[in-house]
């Protein structure tokens, strides 16, 4: 995953009072996402990439961009897994 | 603003959606029974369809308004039940209005009004999939229960329109005493008609289903002995060529939720039913007629909060039963919702009937 990837999310994302919903028809999954991965895939809309969402992550807590990096890769490489996200290199 | 949370697992609490902890804001999945009108006359309806056209249901501009409400809400799925969805004439004017609006659609069918041009339509405007139903793989097994001459025919055909423009066909065959003995040609049959799914289901004790229950029902015992090792064995031999499912089986309920996030039972947690009439009850087996069960109308109430607020929906979301303390089954979360108000005649009134580990047996 390069960090100029584009993420796109298959499915649908909905806020919850837990953190928010991913509902995707093709594959069918329904999965429950905390506070902060609501946050990090509400920056997800096919045009910003993986950099600059880490970026927007980071000022945003003032933590460094090298811990964010971490996370949401280990992030999106488990909603890949599961067939909800997929990303590309343009 | 919160804090930055590092962990990006589920909650800390055992997630069950939809229930203590975890309410949703709204529903998933809505089922609307766009309307009581049907041209079948099945003695298993458990909505008693097709009898009483008197009902006034809501209109075509009351239905898109409520579209917009789910809309805003982000619910993610409609299933457009009845009656016979395809008996009303706007029927595509709402079910475009529901696309438009981005959310997904199924529609359960019993596929006899479909010809080509129906099916086209209904792929055009994006239905992800149709439910349909085939209790018998001949006339007379399957017109033996749905009371109608020639339907047979056309529940056939309707799937062949359905399959030849693309959109995906299930299968549902609710097992009964009129057809159990033929649960392999069934299945054989709806293979070769291109079906990729198909499901057997239990009857549902309400409306003509409960009026004719003792009639129709195969016994749980005889179910759980001589039926199900039958589904599991047809599982494996069909296994790449059609889906074959069914209830009570541990295995499917894992495959189908590998995340354990689900309740068994999502009526009132994770979805709900909105009559034609638009009263909102947990599911579609619920009574129209007992006031215990129903949530609101949307005719008169704001739907969120009937969702978020309605006695009922509490109850079923945060109901523990002290028995099921120390199950294994926590997904189980007390059990069919509508078997135990069948049961007990009251909302979360007991654990379910059929659980497994009392060994129960009785007519539920």
């Amino acid at each position: 995953m390069r960090l100029q990837s584009i993420p796109l999310l298959k499915g649908r994302l909905r806020s919850e009072r837990f953190g928010g919903l991913i509902f995707c028809m093709e594959p069918l999954r329904i999965l429950m996402i905390n506070h902060t991965g609501y946050e990090i895939l509400s920056e997800v809309d096919g045009v910003t990439s993986i950099e600059k969402i880490v970026t927007r992550i980071s000022q945003k807590y003032s933590l460094s961009e090298k811990v964010i990096r971490k996370d949401i890769s280990e992030f999106f490489h488990f909603l890949a897994d599961e067939g909800l996200l997929v990303w590309e290199y343009k | 603003m919160k804090s930055f949370e590092r962990s990006i697992n589920y909650p800390s609490v055992y997630p069950l959606l939809g229930m203590y902890e975890l309410e949703l804001s709204a529903p998933i999945s809505v089922l609307i029974e766009i309307t009581r009108k049907c041209n079948l006359r099945c003695l298993h309806c458990f909505s008693n369809s097709g009898i009483d056209t008197s009902l006034k249901e809501l209109t075509t501009d009351e239905w898109k308004q409520f579209i917009d409400t789910l809309s805003d809400m982000k619910v993610f799925l409609i299933f457009f039940g009845g009656g016979e969805p395809l008996c009303r004439d706007d029927f595509f004017d709402i079910a475009a209005y529901t696309k438009m609006k981005g959310i997904e659609m199924c529609l359960l069918s019993n596929l006899t009004l479909i010809d080509y041009n129906i099916a086209s339509r209904l792929k055009e405007i994006g239905f992800y999939k149709v439910e349909g139903n085939l209790d018998g793989h001949t006339a007379e097994t399957y017109e033996n229960l749905r009371q109608v001459p020639g339907s047979f025919k056309r529940t056939i055909e309707g799937i062949q329109h359905c399959l030849k423009v693309g959109l995906p066909v299930r299968i549902n065959c609710t097992l009964t005493k009129l057809n159990y003995q033929f649960i392999e040609e069934i299945t054989e049959f709806a293979y070769n008609l291109g079906v990729t799914d198909i499901a057997f289901i239990r009857l549902i004790p309400a409306g003509r289903g409960d009026k004719n229950f003792d009639k129709l029902n195969i016994s749980e015992k005889f179910y759980r002995e001589r039926v199900l090792p039958l589904l599991r064995k047809l599982r494996i031999e069909y296994e790449n060529k059609i889906n074959v499912g069914y209830e009570q089986d541990e295995h499917i309920i894992i495959l189908s939720d590998p995340n354990k996030i689900m309740p068994w039972c999502g009526s009132g947690r994770i979805h709900c039913t909105i009559t034609p009439e638009g009263f909102v009850k947990p599911d579609h087996s619920f009574p129209d007629d007992d006031m215990q069960v129903i949530a609101g109308n949307i005719l008169k109430d704001s739907f969120i909060r009937i969702w978020q607020e309605a006695p009922v929906f509490k109850k079923i979301r945060n109901t523990v039963f002290s028995e099921c303390y120390g199950c294994r089954h926590v997904q189980c979360a007390g059990g069919d919702v509508y078997r135990i108000y069948h049961h007990y005649g009251v909302i979360m009134g007991g654990r379910d009937p059929r659980c497994e580990e009392t060994g129960n047996d009785n007519k539920t």
